[in-house]
């Protein structure tokens, strides 16, 4: 009787022999495509990832913009670097927030301290939402080669660790991005100057007003944004907290913006609303939407906010 | 407890060694247990719920069976098909029928008493639903039917009863299982079987495609738009409306899919819930093969007895029974007018199809029968498609807006710069159409996942692990980004 006859005789031995034969298939599959997949995502030269690539790992800019889009619309690089002669990069990323910041400053400070760092928040910036965790994927293929990075990401759950067994997984619905980040495709249409994206909408419709509700403070970003504060004063950087121009009426503060103000007090850090701001509130024109400014409006805010911080 | 998280994984994989390795006479007493694990994980609160309808439905089945033909049998099946629907009616439309008050109550105010002041209805308390809680008060009145008609003995033993209505394979999105059918198997001892456990994986695997890859990939680009649909015009709510029927298809039988494998593995083969029912060529083909628990229980219980009782009105007997059926079927899927809507929307196609039915056949003959299958395809898809923007509206003013709007070709396919949400979800689908045609057309040709050599069928389910791994939605973290 062969090895094989006998494996088969045995319906949990011949069971668990295909299960791991399916396994090292599945494996060598697996390994294969991640190396290339990773080969791929590191050499990338435009695109979001690229983005975030350079931010984390080649940024050497002495001024850095730190938040979500309204960061990465929002300031204008090449203006702070005209008017203060400084170099600058805006390492804003749409539908990230604070999580993701604090994960791309530890991975800068471990290589250098920038001079000066802008971070803009979002009225809601610490709400309870387990989507802002979740998002924190887009940073899984540096999760092994930055401890820095790899302690954030820990905080999407306690899982993480299972699924990072697999070589393809960090790099989960890159494919397009890699293959257009690879290529000159998206250079044309994409043009992204210093981490900063021009939008060009005009906003035509009224101004409206909010009212904002109640709500329960995630104290783990609270936390976070103190850390962050923290690490830049130890690296011996100047921050400057913005939360920039929204084209409505707000009636009452944002929970969250409150809250962020209550502790740059504290830990005697400069905090700009430009919410409610009597100019931006005039000027529709300036804006693409209520949350976003316009190529013109960007210009306009950042000349502003170098006015009202460094410029004075 | 999702099935493709990780911690349900984890709680399958240590149930189903255990339950290997205990004699055959403890296993369903092993399954009973993790399945209070299972539903006491998602509300410990509301176990009570389901242990009332299993209690209930028990006692009231034994009664039944003893009191035979006798009024007595009557009393008893009564007041349990009506606890049984009084829970369901309580905790899954309470929330529907008190805001209905609410609305009926400041409207009467506003036009009676010309007060502008609004009753505000969320001083109500919302009931949460339980988990399940459709499909066992289902299955628990299918039972007592059964019974009631003779058609089968009351189940003896408490353990099995309550084993029967909890396997958690089945409560999450059914099927809708049968006392008959699954009682027998659940009192055979199961002996570890290569064949069960090899096809039951596959189900599973072919389950977590159609959720990851296919129907989480469409609930970006569905949700994007249609949760703002204000927002959006033309082509992408058309594009919207096209996905939410495949992104509900896919998620639906994707877990239907999952719970046949589960159980497969546990040696318990359980209804089928779909048949490839978007390649249907009318729509009363296609509620043959959608949601098939669903449409046969409906089928037993409500529609034949219906058509029964009416069949002095000739074929009317039959257009009746689709309205009162398809109402009622549409209101089962949720609290709220859409819901009938839909449903109602569901019998007037049927009865035209059931009207109609000789003329169509004779306009058939006349045309070539590809043609007749594509027009029939595109037909049923549309019909559904446009029924559904009811069914995933939260108002009908809401679904009638959508659908205006929808005839203004404005609007670009691609909602954000980034178009790549949208070619993995063409990429899904075009795996998930050309695997349903294989099996709906050349069953006999040419199988990856059936080849006779080892290493094909094994590359074929690796290479699924390798699309999930790209392109499937494996956590919350990915979104559609879109600025208005």
């Amino acid at each position: 009787m062969t090895l094989t006859d006998k494996i088969k005789k045995n319906k949990y031995f011949f069971f668990t022999f295909k299960l791991i034969r399916f396994l090292i298939i599945l494996f060598l599959l697996d390994f294969s495509i991640g190396q290339g997949l990773k080969h791929f995502y590191f050499k990338q030269q435009i695109g979001r990832q690229y983005r975030a690539l350079y931010s984390l790992e080649k940024t050497n800019e002495d001024i850095l913009i730190f938040g979500s889009s309204r960061a990465y619309n929002n300031y204008v690089p090449d203006v702070f670097e005209a008017r203060l002669k400084q170099t600058c990069y805006n390492t804003g990323s749409a539908g990230q927030f604070i999580l993701y910041d604090y994960a791309s400053l530890k991975a800068i400070l471990n290589r250098y301290a920038p001079k000066l760092i802008f971070l803009d928040l979002i009225p809601g910036e610490f709400r309870i939402e387990n989507d802002s965790y979740q998002r924190l994927s887009f940073l899984l293929p540096f999760y092994n080669k930055d401890t820095a990075i790899r302690s954030v990401v820990n905080l999407k759950g306690p899982f993480k660790k299972f699924k990072l067994y697999s070589s393809i997984y960090p790099y989960n619905s890159t494919l397009v991005e890699l293959a257009a980040g690879n290529t000159a495709y998206y250079k044309s249409r994409n043009a992204v100057e210093k981490g900063y994206k021009a939008i060009t909408g005009i906003w035509n419709s009224p101004i409206s007003t909010e009212t904002p509700q109640p709500y329960p403070l995630d104290t783990l970003k609270i936390n976070i944004f103190k850390s962050f504060i923290r690490d830049c004063q130890k690296a011996g950087t100047k921050l400057i907290v913005v939360c920039s121009p929204t084209y409505m009426n707000v009636n009452s503060g944002d929970y969250s913006i409150l809250a962020a103000e209550k502790i740059a007090k504290e830990q005697n850090v400069l905090l700009l609303d430009f919410t409610n701001d009597a100019f931006f509130n005039s000027h529709p024109e300036l804006f693409d939407e209520p949350l976003h400014l316009n190529k013109k409006g960007s210009q306009v805010f950042t000349n502003i906010l170098i006015d009202k911080t460094i410029g004075k | 407890m999702l099935y493709t998280s990780i911690i349900f994984v984890l709680f399958f994989l240590s149930v189903s060694i255990l339950y290997y390795l205990l004699p055959g006479k403890f296993q369903w007493l092993w399954l009973l247990i993790s399945s209070l694990l299972f539903y006491v994980y998602s509300n410990p609160a509301y176990i009570f719920v389901p242990a009332f309808i299993i209690l209930t439905t028990y006692y009231a089945g034994i009664q039944i069976e003893k009191a035979g033909s006798s009024k007595k049998a009557f009393k008893y099946y009564l007041i349990a098909v009506i606890a049984n629907i009084a829970v369901l009616v309580f905790f899954k439309y309470s929330n529907f029928f008190t805001s209905t008050a609410f609305d009926f109550l400041n409207f009467s105010r506003q036009h009676l008493f010309k007060t502008t002041e609004i009753i505000n209805n969320s001083l109500l308390v919302k009931v949460f639903v339980p988990l399940g809680i459709s499909y066992i008060t289902f299955q628990a009145i299918g039972y007592l039917i059964e019974i009631k008609r003779g058609n089968h003995t009351a189940e003896k033993s408490l353990g099995h009863f309550s084993a029967y209505l909890l396997f958690f394979p089945k409560i999450t999105a059914g099927p809708i299982e049968r006392a008959h059918h699954f009682l027998p198997q659940l009192k055979q001892a199961k002996i570890f079987e290569n064949e069960n456990v090899s096809a039951g994986l596959k189900l599973i695997l072919w389950g977590f495609f159609k959720k990851l890859v296919i129907a989480d990939r469409l609930a970006l680009y569905v949700s994007a738009v249609l949760d703002k649909s204000e927002n959006f015009s033309g082509i992408p709510l058309l594009l919207a409306a096209i996905f939410y029927v495949i992104q509900l298809y896919a998620d639906f039988s994707g877990y239907a899919d999952m719970a046949v494998g589960f159980a497969k593995i546990f040696g318990f083969d359980i209804i089928q819930n779909f048949n490839r029912p978007l390649l249907s060529k009318s729509v009363t083909e296609f509620w043959r093969k959608w949601h098939i628990s669903l449409s046969s229980w409906f089928t037993d219980y409500f529609y034949t007895p219906i058509v029964i009782a009416k069949r002095d009105w000739g074929k009317w007997s039959v257009v009746y029974a689709f309205i009162i059926t398809f109402v009622v079927l549409g209101f089962w899927h949720g609290a709220n007018w859409t819901f009938m809507v839909f449903g109602a929307l569901q019998a007037l196609i049927l009865t035209m199809e059931f009207l109609t039915r000789k003329i169509r056949k004779g306009f058939r003959k006349k045309i070539p029968g590809f043609i007749n299958t594509i027009a029939g395809i595109a037909f049923t898809f549309a019909y559904f498609a446009f029924s559904l923007i009811f069914f995933r509206a939260n108002s009908i003013s809401e679904a009638m807006t959508i659908i205006q709007k929808i005839g203004i070709s404005k609007g670009s396919v691609f909602i954000e710069s980034n178009p790549s949400s949208l070619i993995y979800s063409f990429l899904g689908i075009l795996v998930l159409l050309l695997v349903e045609m294989k099996l709906e057309y050349y069953k006999g040709s040419f199988s990856f996942f059936y080849h006779r050599h080892w290493l094909v069928r094994n590359l074929s389910y690796a290479a699924l692990v390798i699309i999930i791994l790209l392109i499937g939605v494996l956590d919350g973290g990915q979104f559609i980004y879109v600025q208005f």
